[in-house]
């Protein structure tokens, strides 16, 4: 089913309405094809709905005036119909056309052989494709959808919510932080961290920079952070927790507040023992 | 509180007090970023299903056309949040996306398509048409007022929405740009001076607006 809507996706509405219990046909010709798209909404449980498709091929041949024969293969089942139409009719009719009158007069196997050989030689074919869905009665339209990309080789991924993986903060903190006399690497080079920042520091829970002093008051960024909460917290976390009143000689240390730090805060405090923070 | 310290080049000591810095006020967001998936391919012609559909229901969203040749996501762009939160109420006013709430739901639980496996019981929860509240305060309808959302689709159905507060550009003919133009401090009342505010409410009301998009991207 997904073949057939890709293949003629241009050529169809992007939906249908489906009046319940009723025949719901949609049909396109295309190129020596025509695709028949049937919708039943005819199911009282979800779990019945079902679709199929079949492809027939008509063959005709023009036996002579007014004359032409039918030949329908369907699944190798081969049946023949005969069918009159004017003479003008047939002159100006086109296949399609002279397909949508065909039908309906069995017509044996043996008068075909013999209609076939008084036919000119020529035949011309039309392929049918039909669909069949069945519905459930509830239904009220159908939407066709291309997806070709199905046929790709690369997988899907699978379904997720939406998950937050990364929210950045702005807020401003307020107090001293001067740097000690011996520790004067960072001033020296005149360097920043990211995004000019003075101070940055990672955490399990994001990454915290400060900014300079402007007024007593520094601007902080929280950034990778997946809730307001997380960032909240080592905000807290940075202004309440420690102050590190090094030796001038003092460059780096490990730290571990209450005994229960992750890695990524270790590294949070060392950073504040290398610059010497006072 | 208990600080116990080790050093490994020499220092000859380090104590550690309280730093005495002080948070002032509330952190507010100014980028958010979520990733989701929608589990199916998506069909991004100009013409397709689901520019159709988002149009139809999100007609304040604006749509750019992706560039398969160069793998572009299609994107679609809201400046506003809280004109998604309009729609869903008209959604929630005359349902276009879930006619059939039960008749979707027994499709659901039937096929296992959408849901969320993290369920903490370990059962996987539905995913469902979720239930959106406006926070209350102006200072929080103020910042969404403020806020605008870019939802990037790839035909793989991988989601990027990506919520960012935006510049506001001050329009000429406002109290405050002729104050401003005039070197005057504006004392206007009303909405002009109500603070942005950002809270936890806040943020869960752009999850959910999130979700409530995948859930129209995905039904």
């Amino acid at each position: 089913m997904s073949q057939l809507i890709n293949d003629n996706i241009d050529f169809m509405p992007s939906e249908m309405s489906v009046q319940p219990g009723l025949c719901n046909v949609l049909q396109v010709h295309r190129n020596g094809t025509i695709v028949i798209v049937k919708v039943h909404a005819i199911h009282d449980n979800r779990f019945d709905e079902a679709c199929s498709v079949r492809e027939l091929t008509y063959s005709c041949w023009r036996c002579r005036e007014r004359m032409v024969l039918w030949e329908r293969r369907d699944c190798g089942v081969v049946t023949y119909y005969t069918q009159k139409v004017s003479k003008r009719r047939f002159k100006l009719l086109s296949l399609s056309e002279i397909f949508e009158m065909a039908m309906m007069h069995k017509t044996s196997a043996s008068i075909a052989k013999e209609l076939q050989l008084l036919a000119r030689k020529s035949t011309e074919c039309v392929r049918v494709q039909e669909a069949q869905v069945l519905l459930h009665t509830h239904t009220v339209r159908v939407q066709f959808s291309y997806k070709k990309c199905t046929m790709g080789k690369k997988k899907v991924p699978e379904f997720r919510l939406p998950k937050a993986v990364n929210i950045c903060y702005t807020g401003c903190i307020q107090g001293n932080m001067r740097r000690s006399s011996g520790d004067d690497r960072t001033v020296r080079n005149n360097t920043r961290g990211p995004c000019g920042s003075e101070m940055h520091i990672d955490t399990s829970m994001g990454v915290l920079q400060i900014f300079s002093d402007n007024g007593g008051y520094r601007k902080i960024t929280c950034k990778a952070c997946e809730k307001k909460r997380e960032a909240e917290f080592v905000v807290e976390y940075v202004c309440n927790t420690v102050r590190c009143v090094c030796s001038p000689l003092s460059c780096c240390g490990v730290c571990v507040a209450n005994g229960c730090a992750s890695r990524q805060r270790r590294i949070a405090v060392c950073m504040c023992l290398d610059r010497g923070f006072e | 509180m208990c600080v116990r310290v080790c050093l490994d080049r020499g220092c000859t000591w380090v104590c550690a007090v309280q730093l005495g810095l002080e948070k002032i006020g509330s952190l507010t967001m100014h980028m958010l970023v979520l990733f989701a998936s929608t589990g199916a391919n998506m069909d991004l012609r100009a013409q397709g299903f689901i520019i159709d559909r988002m149009t139809d229901i999100f007609p304040t969203s604006v749509y750019t056309p992706c560039i398969e040749e160069h793998n572009i996501h299609a994107i679609f762009r809201w400046e506003c949040v809280l004109d998604i939160y309009r729609d869903y109420q008209q959604e929630v006013a005359s349902p276009r996306v879930v006619s059939l709430p039960s008749a979707y739901s027994s499709m659901v639980s039937a096929r296992n398509r959408l849901s969320e496996p993290t369920g903490s019981s370990g059962n996987p929860r539905i995913f469902g048409f979720p239930d959106i509240v406006l926070p209350a305060s102006l200072g929080e309808q103020k910042f969404l007022h403020n806020s605008g959302l870019t939802l990037s689709i790839t035909t793989h159905g991988t989601c990027i929405y990506r919520v960012g507060t935006k510049r506001l550009k001050l329009d000429a003919n406002t109290p405050i740009a002729r104050a401003r133009e005039a070197g005057d401090t504006y004392s206007g009342s009303g909405d002009d001076f109500v603070a942005c505010e950002y809270t936890d409410e806040t943020e869960q009301f752009i999850f959910d607006i999130c979700k409530y998009i995948q859930f129209v991207l995905v039904l």
